[in-house]
């Protein structure tokens, strides 16, 4: 086998070695390099900006331990700005483990920055996906009388800051982090279709997804469904970026870089591989 | 249906259970016998009425327009208790998936097949997740249920289940580098935007085409731009069209599931 | 969307209306054209490979439940096991739903029975792994490194979990051909399947693998709906682009013309 055979059958172990090295090691020695923030993040900033002080946010979790890289800095940057900016927000998980992830790093960012419990944030509760849809019809006209008490077991009534929340009216924002494509079933039961006494009321939507499904959510995006979307760890990186504060990030968006740059590299000495085969087959 | 009229509210749980499954079996049983009572050239169009009426309600309540107010029509209720009473029909085949799987490991174990050690590990695993699981539920203020418990599924389910995803950053590279090869002008062209896309998606993109000015005609030429606008641009395009397809395709066969039209499978069986 | 709005009732309806037609005008006798599909016209090559080398086959009906792409891969599979009965060749179907399980044991069994062979059906065959995504992943990569499969179909709804099972397949060395109407999941396998079917391609299977007059109309009837959708979308392209008007008379009502495409708000 000459060496263009070679490069086109490199054996996948070395790839894999590569791979392995090409993360780590930035993640040892810090790689810094410029970061810019796309309009879509920008656009996650703007709509926690605008949320007037006297709703809440909502934060959906639907993500594991499987993708707790990518969603759990998207989550916490949310989380960050909110405390930040002095405005409230309530945890809706829909993952048992993505509920644990997400509570542990509220109480942290809670403790950094002086914030209570039932005062600034609060944990509406798990709820098993399977109820997603029930739970989307019911919630927005009655929130107190879906969720009647949070993940404690105190009532809603009970929890000062949400004294005042009691229909969908009542939330600024509504932020979906997750790692499987539910979005479209926020939109069309809760975003696009609520109305009450005063008329209709499309929340303004937010989208924290994987960068694996990120490509789904420009439709929305572009249709104005919802207002920003960051695109996994990196958007989550641009997001840290726009709050000035350095997360998990940031500091492994050095690793991806290396990663990707790795793939490239290979693409381009298995396509070496095969042209130069191709043409000494045909000379 | 009739378990609401003869157990009374308060009455113990299990009671409740019991009276659900004796209405489903009671149901169920009518039902069966009604069927072996026709003639079998009946059958089929009974079936068929079935069908259409149960579809009927789900198309109606979809239809029919809504009280603005409570965003109910007079179809909801109806609607809402089916899914309930689907979520039943979904909770007794988890025991069938169960038993299959009791079965296939068992057998496996019993006759001592090559790897039988995988199938005890099944069946240890299973009786310590199930076990810890219905103790933790039962003694919710025991510390040892719910260190148990933690160490079971979020140190090992939860670990292992992203272990697995992980994997997928491996198989990544290794399909990337088989897949993208210059064979054809298109596929050129899906290189090239994959290179875009992959670099335009981290730092580096941005680093290795930070030489060009960020304003004017020319920051298009930026790399994180790029990315940027194949993305959102002719990467939504086409998803859009493949979902007009595919949402079409899904309509298409769930008016034939519907009206009995679907052909194939086992839809055309002898009943 | 909890209730139809106006638009949605009423495109829905057109496009129903269209697909019924060409349905009931198919089964009249009109002869019907379709196109190759090189995925699923490799089906039977996939089982004779299979034969050939005298290993198994696996058929991954997706990790949704029991759904409408769902029963689509599952009438793919009453094809595939049809053509592996009369081959005598195993095949393997590992679920991810119990429902799924009980309905795809139903129509392996039916398809042995069909070809004579009732006896070649194992139950075993057809097997409830779990209902965690990268469980139910592991377990099927397990089976296909196990069993050294020599042909890996997968049809149906994937998510992540779709590379994995991809990749594992290519690395026995199995040849695959996968379908899902799952977006996201078709570049891995384009990139890791010899075969991949896209997008509404899932869902004409039945029809190109049956040949069968009614699913015949309904792929037309799916193209005539299409069709309609892309001249709403190059009006609406059309009016939203054109400069305001400023007719009198008895055109004035014209000057709203652009205001059509509100409607679908």
């Amino acid at each position: 086998m000459n060496i263009f055979e070679r490069l086109q059958h490199i054996d996948r172990r070395i790839m894999y070695a590569l791979l392995v090295v090409a993360i780590a090691a930035p993640l040892i020695w810090r790689i810094n390099l410029p970061v810019v923030v796309t309009p879509a993040v920008r656009g996650v900033y703007d709509t926690f900006d605008k949320m007037p002080a006297d709703k809440i946010a909502l934060i959906v979790v639907y993500w594991g331990a499987g993708t707790v890289a990518e969603t759990g800095p998207e989550t916490a940057a949310m989380m960050r700005q909110l405390f930040m900016q002095n405005k409230k927000f309530a945890l809706l998980p829909f993952d048992p483990q993505g509920s644990k992830f997400a509570t542990d790093s509220a109480k942290a960012l809670a403790k950094e920055y002086g914030k209570k419990y039932g005062i600034d944030w609060v944990h509406w509760g798990y709820q098993p996906i399977s109820n997603l849809v029930p739970l989307l019809q019911s919630f927005p006209g009655n929130i107190k009388g879906t969720f009647r008490t949070d993940a404690y077991g105190t009532p809603m009534d009970k929890i000062p800051m949400m004294r005042n929340v009691n229909t969908l009216r009542d939330i600024g924002v509504v932020a979906d982090i997750t790692s499987s494509g539910e979005l479209d079933t926020w939109i069309a039961y809760v975003q696009a279709t609520y109305r009450d006494a005063k008329g209709r009321y499309r929340v303004p939507m937010v989208y924290g997804p994987t960068a694996i499904i990120a490509p789904e959510g420009f439709n929305a995006l572009d249709a104005g469904q919802i207002q920003g979307m960051l695109m996994g760890m990196k958007g989550a990186a641009e997001y840290e970026k726009l709050l000035s504060a350095e997360g998990f990030a940031t500091r492994a968006a050095g690793a991806l870089s290396t990663s990707h740059l790795l793939i490239v590299v290979l693409i381009i000495l298995g396509n070496i591989g095969y042209v130069m085969s191709r043409r000494r087959g045909e000379g | 249906m009739f378990t609401r009229y003869l157990i009374k509210p308060g009455a113990p749980q299990w009671l409740w259970v019991l009276g659900v499954i004796g209405d489903f079996l009671l149901f169920g049983g009518i039902l069966f016998a009604f069927l072996q009572a026709i003639p079998a050239r009946f059958r089929r169009p009974f079936i068929v009425t079935l069908t259409f009426l149960a579809g009927l309600i789900y198309s109606v309540e979809f239809f029919w327009p809504a009280d603005p107010k409570t965003q109910m029509n007079f179809l909801t209720p109806l609607r809402l208790k089916l899914g309930e009473a689907t979520k039943v029909v979904y909770a007794f085949a988890l025991g069938l998936g169960t038993y299959n799987l009791i079965r296939f490991h068992g057998s496996n174990l019993i006759r001592k097949r090559p790897g039988w050690h995988n199938n005890l590990a099944f069946f240890i695993s299973f009786a310590a997740m199930m076990g810890v699981g219905f103790w933790a539920y039962y003694a919710p203020s025991s510390k040892a249920a719910a260190n148990a418990y933690n160490m079971l599924f979020e140190g090992i389910v939860g670990a292992l289940g992203a272990t697995m995803f992980s994997t997928i950053g491996f198989y990544i590279v290794s399909a990337a580098y088989r897949a993208f090869r210059i064979r054809s002008g298109e596929a050129t062209l899906m290189l090239l935007a994959a290179f875009i896309v992959m670099l335009g998606q981290v730092p580096v993109g941005a680093y290795l085409t930070s030489g060009i000015p960020s304003g004017g005609v020319l920051r298009n030429l930026r790399l994180e731009n790029l990315s940027y606008w194949i993305l959102s641009q002719p990467n939504m395009a086409a998803q859009r069209g493949i979902w007009f397809g595919i949402e079409i395709g899904a309509l298409a066969m769930a008016l034939r599931q519907w009206l009995s039209l679907e052909r194939g499978s086992f839809f055309e069986r002898e009943l | 969307m909890d209730h139809a709005t106006w638009p949605t009732g009423t495109l829905v309806g057109l496009l129903s209306i269209l697909i019924l037609y060409k349905i009931f005008s198919a089964r009249m006798g009109k002869e019907l054209f379709i196109r190759k599909i090189p995925g699923l016209s490799a089906i039977e090559e996939a089982v004779g490979r299979a034969t050939e080398m005298g290993r198994p086959m696996v058929f991954v009906p997706g990790i949704g439940g029991l759904s409408l792409a769902t029963l689509q891969a599952l009438s793919i599979l009453k094809y595939v096991t049809s053509i592996a009965a009369k081959y005598r060749t195993r095949i393997i179907v590992p679920t991810i739903d119990s429902v799924v399980y009980t309905v795809a044991e139903e129509i392996t069994k039916d398809a042995y029975t069909a070809q004579g062979v009732p006896e070649q059906f194992n139950p075993d065959d057809i097997r409830y792994l779990s209902d965690d995504q990268f469980a139910f992943a592991s377990g099927v990569v397990g089976i296909l490194n196990r069993e050294k499969a020599a042909s890996n179909f997968m049809f149906g709804l994937f998510a992540a979990e779709a590379l994995i099972l991809a990749e594992t397949g290519h690395q026995v060395g199995a040849m695959q051909i996968a379908g899902t109407p799952s977006i996201l999941q078709i570049p891995f396998f384009i990139t890791a399947a010899d075969y991949t079917i896209i997008g509404d391609e899932f869902y004409a299977a039945s029809a190109y693998l049956s040949r069968e007059p009614t699913l015949l109309g309904s792929l037309v009837g799916q193209d005539y709906a299409k069709a309609l959708i892309i001249l709403v979308i190059l009006a609406g392209i059309l009016t939203v682009s054109m400069p305001p008007l400023h007719l009198h008379g008895a055109l004035s009502f014209l000057n709203h013309f652009a205001d059509w495409v509100n409607w679908f708000k």
